[in-house]
């Protein structure tokens, strides 16, 4: 029990952690990474009921651990990836020097980002699980492997929802008076990434309520 | 009927890894001592547990295979001028150059690029031809331009 206390206490840290994306725009009490995980579970729990042959308690236990890692690794965000150099090699070292850029990376910068924060998370998510039993430890990482893997229904779906909360999050924040975000990019990158038909349909209300 | 997939052969390799390691994990399951079934007069949580992790890899397994038996590798088209799923296509939108890999929906990744030709812009893009220009509308239009298509 001592080991599930110190794991359920760590990650009572990401009640506090106000998303760094929303810093950046200089938001005021930016929501926080624990209120975003939040959102992102009951979008599945919702419209999971509907989908077909879908396991929904495994995608909502996996929206629940996606951004769990973030007690130990640093939220990165696009404006981190079109900040990188895409000549120089991305350390761990080289992160912390780079100052983001509110804008949107392309392809390349992109790529290069995934790799170096699937690095920085496994190695997070490790340290964060070392007190818990192996069976438990099996289990969450399994489901944020799966979730980073994308391979199964359930991960890929949860992944768009995501992309789909952090974008209604951003338009209440743009619709609130932070001209910073730039919400044409923000619609015109969900449309190039969310494929689910029922998310699809989520996205247009979104836009149409701007 | 189940739908017919197309994966580039990186993709394929990912699935084929993805189940090669399921069925690995499945064997090494069943070399395991089964827990008993019950506990004094209740279901043993030990049981239920092996059986959950069980069922679950069976599911997967089961699912993949099912995707696997109806996959074709994507091959380079006749026409190449043309965007089809597997093309690598450079395009500007809003003033930005970017590339995009279009791509089956089960293999989608919008952070290396990849984008389904099933998604809101896959699907306007899919049948288009190098310097076409290609409205996505809606409520807030983007114009994307097709540079150039490569296979």
């Amino acid at each position: 029990m001592s080991e599930i206390f110190k794991f359920i206490s760590q990650i009572g840290e990401l009640k506090k952690n106000g998303r760094r994306g929303w810093q950046i725009h200089n938001i005021d009490n930016p929501e926080t990474t624990a209120a975003h995980s939040f959102q992102v579970a009951m979008l599945v729990l919702t419209i999971g009921e509907e989908k077909k042959d879908f396991d929904v308690s495994r995608a909502i236990k996996m929206a629940l651990i996606h951004d769990i890692s973030e007690v130990y690794a640093p939220d990165l965000t696009p404006y981190d990836a079109a900040a990188l150099d895409e000549n120089e090699e991305i350390t761990e070292e080289y992160l912390k020097n780079i100052e983001p850029v509110i804008g949107r990376p392309n392809t390349n910068q992109r790529i290069k980002m995934q790799t170096i924060k699937k690095e920085l998370e496994h190695k997070a998510m490790e340290k964060l699980m070392t007190n818990l039993s192996d069976n438990l430890k099996k289990e969450i990482i399994d489901l944020w492997k799966e979730y980073e893997n994308m391979i199964t229904p359930e991960s890929r779906f949860v992944k768009q929802a995501d992309k789909i909360i952090n974008l209604l999050q951003g338009m209440e924040y743009w619709k609130n008076g932070c001209s910073s975000i730039q919400y044409k990019l923000w619609v015109r990158r969900a449309k190039e990434s969310i494929d689910d038909e029922h998310l699809v349909k989520f996205l247009k209300n979104i836009e149409l309520s701007l | 009927m189940n739908k017919k997939h197309y994966l580039t052969k990186e993709g394929l390799e990912k699935f084929k890894k993805e189940l090669d390691s399921l069925l690995e994990i499945r064997k090494e399951k069943m070399k395991e001592k089964v827990p008993e079934v019950l506990h004094s007069e209740d279901l043993n949580p030990e049981y239920l547990d092996f059986r959950e992790i069980v069922q679950l890899i069976e599911k997967r397994i089961f699912k993949l295979e099912e995707v696997l038996r109806d996959v074709e590798i994507v091959k380079t088209p006749k026409d190449k001028k043309i965007v089809q799923i597997g093309a690598k296509i450079h395009i500007e939108a809003d003033n930005q150059a970017d590339v995009f890999f279009i791509v089956d929906s089960i293999e989608a990744n919008p952070s290396e690029g990849k984008i389904s030709g099933e998604s809101l812009v896959g699907k306007k893009l899919l049948g288009k031809k190098e310097g076409d220009l290609v409205s996505v509308s809606s409520k807030i239009a983007t114009v994307y331009k097709i540079v150039k298509i490569e296979y």
